[in-house]
């Protein structure tokens, strides 16, 4: 019996390495096949370039777009877009980056993923950072942002901008008409905003069924949190103390934060779910809460929202509110992603030349608004100065996610609401008082490998402390928890690169 | 004389029915709660947040989503892979099980062997990627249809099916002068009848819910499948979109809840019609060939 075994064992080893040389011989062919393709005409009439773009809506801009085929005369290009989801785009582009077939260019929506950094180290990429200067509007690019998104200080992409600091307060103006109050510029008045929202009955229908804030799980993080925790002085995910990096959560501030929240929750001015509440936005939509604090963009969407139960609802933006530290707000990364140029797929020097005219081009201000508002005439119409979007859904749909392709943002016309010129405005005066994370450009392996449950850590013992489940020394327990789970190696890590630019 | 039921027996009954019920409830309240709020206005969504029955009925959703060709490309897309990818699956699970059900066959053990092995263990998302790419299959609907045309398990369980039929049946057909795909099409398959039903179902329930492989293997939008359609609708919505530490996305306007879930039901609801009809087979059982005689 045993030396039948030993025969079938065999046979099957033999089957095995046949089907794998068979594999391995038509995967070399067919690798071959398609680079001699992937080469050559590159100088002639417009240049072929294939991108992978993230798409947030349902519909995609198709392929013979009147938007996209303007886009490609006055760059002189020839565009070929697959779009991706952008719920399963990292999935996507780690998949593609494994396996190296990759587009001209890609956008990585997160420029400090494990997977982009590793292959940026190891001359995946194109590094692009010197040849900017000599484009003119590339060179406009902003050098805080542009130390945000570089790999070990060398900027492998051409990032896409956005506004530094889009964070604010979303409150209802009615209510406080109603109740004869004016929008809070301080904590202090933040707070009796808050608590006459909740008890003062502000949509006068004789009953308490008002909250102050609405607050959810955005993600992992507690809405509003980190911009309350920056009001009061404390840190923008990260804090320079004695020219040491120090994570927010272990400063004085953070807990200062935790508990006005805390204040919040006992007094029910805040919903008491929020911890199973995904998204804090729906309170808001069914008219019970009365403030909101994330991008002000979203400002006019909540207030639609509102007003399909609350016809007279309206919604004001807050910006400047005041704690111990004076007027300052929250600073998000300044960009959405970034374009990166493989050199697999991108051979020569001269053919990198000519994406990046594309990127400076594209950034042309006729070609900021096209991408942003599509033609006039066909996506919309202006009368008398008023701008009017189409409602025909063929037309719309050519016009998809244009802003995906758009680098630089800063000669947009802006049409919208008035809530939305507003937001404009306030992002502009964010920008002045915004305050940085300082950790932005370094890149901690630690924190690539296990930030994520790191960050749980400090997210499930927040919610208990504001909840009341633990107190302040089980506070202090999870903070060492976290340092000993390979916190100190993120701070030590942090740490060391900063050391190495300070010099 | 009908024995008249113990009081013991008789707790038990209703225990188990209302147990039953429940149960019932559970799994179909749901659906009910989806369908109701595909049918209802916004503003009632909003307010009542749960709904059964909608006060006001609306065909709003259904008429928003039907606006453009997306949906129903997306859907013929998926109705195409189902029916092409079950009939490859079954085909193919069919002519390979068969033979390993054949006691005359040549190295039976070591290929079932294989077989399993890649129950076992298998290559992960990047090495599967790259089989598919390099034989030329991305972006093409064979990529969706060809690497998992036969499910190992399904076919273990088809093979001994077509084992426990009786060999007389092939020995007889033999001396009537059929040869050995004679034997298979004509004796063999028709038997098979109720296993073939079943895997159908099998097969067809995982390619319409082809997901996972469309967004890795397909990269022209227009050949989406509608469950990637359905959860971009359905993602768009569930927050996450003003803030993360490390990126931070464009502001999207979710889509309404009433839209979301009309989408739900129209890409369930074919799948869900199928089910009664291939029910009857069910009946007959899926591990019938699993039973040694």
């Amino acid at each position: 019996m045993n030396r039948r075994h030993r025969k079938t064992l065999g046979k099957a080893g033999a089957l095995l390495t046949t089907a794998a040389l068979v594999m391995t011989a038509c995967g070399g062919n067919e690798g071959d096949a398609v680079q001699g393709t992937g080469d050559g005409g590159a100088n002639q009439g417009p240049l072929p370039l294939t991108m992978m773009l993230p798409t947030y809506s349902p519909e995609q801009m198709p392929a013979d777009s009147p938007v996209l085929k303007q886009l490609e005369e006055k760059t002189n290009t020839k565009l070929t877009v697959s779009w991706v989801p952008s719920s399963s785009y990292t999935d996507k582009l780690s998949a593609t980056v494994a396996s190296g077939e990759l587009p001209k260019t890609f956008v990585a929506l997160e420029p400090k993923a494990s997977y982009i950094v590793n292959a940026a180290r190891s001359g995946m990429f194109w590094e692009v950072g010197p040849h900017l200067k000599s484009y003119p509007n590339l060179g406009k690019m902003s050098d805080l942002v542009l130390k945000n998104i570089s790999i070990d200080g060398k900027v492998y992409g051409v990032y896409r901008e956005r506004d530094l600091a889009r964070f604010g307060l979303m409150i209802r103006q009615d209510w406080l008409t109603n109740l004869g109050l004016q929008p809070p510029k301080t904590m202090d008045e933040l707070y009796s905003v808050l608590k006459a929202f909740a008890t003062g009955d502000p949509d006068k229908n004789g009953k308490q069924d008002t909250l102050g804030l609405a607050v959810g799980m955005q993600g992992s993080n507690i809405a509003g949190f980190k911009d309350i925790l920056v009001y009061m002085g404390g840190a923008n995910e990260w804090e320079l103390q004695d020219g040491k990096l120090v994570p927010a959560h272990m400063t004085e501030a953070y807990l200062d934060t935790m508990k006005f929240y805390k204040k919040l929750y006992d007094e029910k001015l805040i919903n008491q779910d929020f911890a199973i509440v995904q998204d804090g936005r729906a309170v808001m939509y069914k008219g019970q809460a009365g403030l909101w604090i994330d991008n002000m963009l979203d400002g006019k969407n909540i207030e639609e929202n509102i007003k399909k139960v609350h016809p007279d609802a309206k919604i004001n933006l807050v910006n400047r509110i005041s704690g111990p530290k004076g007027e300052r707000t929250r600073a998000g990364s300044g960009y959405l992603g970034m374009y990166m140029i493989p050199k697999t797929s991108v051979k020569t020097e001269a053919e990198l030349k000519q994406i990046l005219a594309y990127f400076d081009k594209v950034s042309e201000k006729e070609n900021q608004n096209l991408m942003k508002y599509g033609i006039e005439g066909r996506q919309f119409t202006l009368e008398n100065g008023t701008y009017k979007p189409t409602q025909d859904p063929k037309a719309k749909a050519e016009v998809t996610d244009g802003n995906q392709f758009m680098i630089l943002q800063n000669e947009v016309v802006n049409y919208g609401t008035e809530l939305e010129k507003l937001s404009t405005k306030l992002f502009q005066d964010n920008a002045t008082i915004a305050l940085a994370n300082p950790a932005a450009p370094f890149i901690s392996n630690t924190e690539i490998e296990k930030g994520k449950e790191l960050s749980k850590i400090i997210a499930d013992a927040t919610v208990k402390f504001i909840m009341g489940a633990v107190d302040e020394a089980g506070w202090k327990q999870a903070v060492d928890k976290w340092l000993q789970s390979g916190g100190t190696k993120v701070i030590e890590e942090f740490n060391a690169e900063y050391a190495k630019t300070a010099k | 004389m009908p024995i008249k039921p113990s009081w013991g027996s008789r707790i038990f009954d209703s225990l188990n029915v209302t147990l039953l019920l429940a149960f019932a409830l559970i799994t179909v309240i749901p659906f009910i709660y989806v369908i109701a709020g595909s049918f209802a206005t916004q503003k009632e969504l909003l307010q009542r947040g749960f709904i059964l029955f909608p006060t006001e009925y609306t065909l709003d959703a259904y008429k928003y989503i039907f606006s453009t060709p997306t949906l129903v490309r997306s859907l013929l897309v998926t109705v195409y892979i189902t029916v092409v990818g079950t009939l490859i699956n079954i085909f193919f699970t069919c002519m390979m099980a068969y033979p390993l059900a054949r006691k005359d066959m040549d190295f039976r053990k070591p290929i079932l062997l294989l077989v399993v092995f890649t129950m076992l263990f298998g290559g992960g998302m990047i090495p599967t990627f790259l089989v598919v790419k390099q034989l030329g299959m991305i972006n093409t609907y064979w990529s969706l249809l060809i690497p998992g045309a036969i499910s190992a398990f399904n076919l273990i369980i088809m093979r001994n099916f077509f084992q426990q039929l009786p060999d007389g049946l092939e020995e007889s057909a033999k001396i009537d002068g059929c040869n050995d795909l004679g034997i298979f099409f004509r004796i063999v398959l028709p038997l098979s009848l109720p296993a073939i039903a079943t895997f159908s179902l099998f097969y067809a329930v995982g390619h319409w819910n082809t997901f996972f492989n469309a967004v890795l293997y397909i990269n022209d939008h227009t050949k989406w499948p509608i469950q990637v359609l359905l959860r971009q609708i359905v993602i768009l919505a569930s927050g996450g979109v003003g803030d993360s530490s490390s990126m931070e996305a464009d502001f999207v306007a979710p889509p309404e809840q009433s839209v979301k879930m009309a989408v739900i039901v129209v890409s369930t609801l074919p799948i869900l019609l199928v089910y009664p009809f291939l029910q009857k087979h069910f009946a007959k059982g899926v591990l019938l060939g699993s039973v040694k005689g």
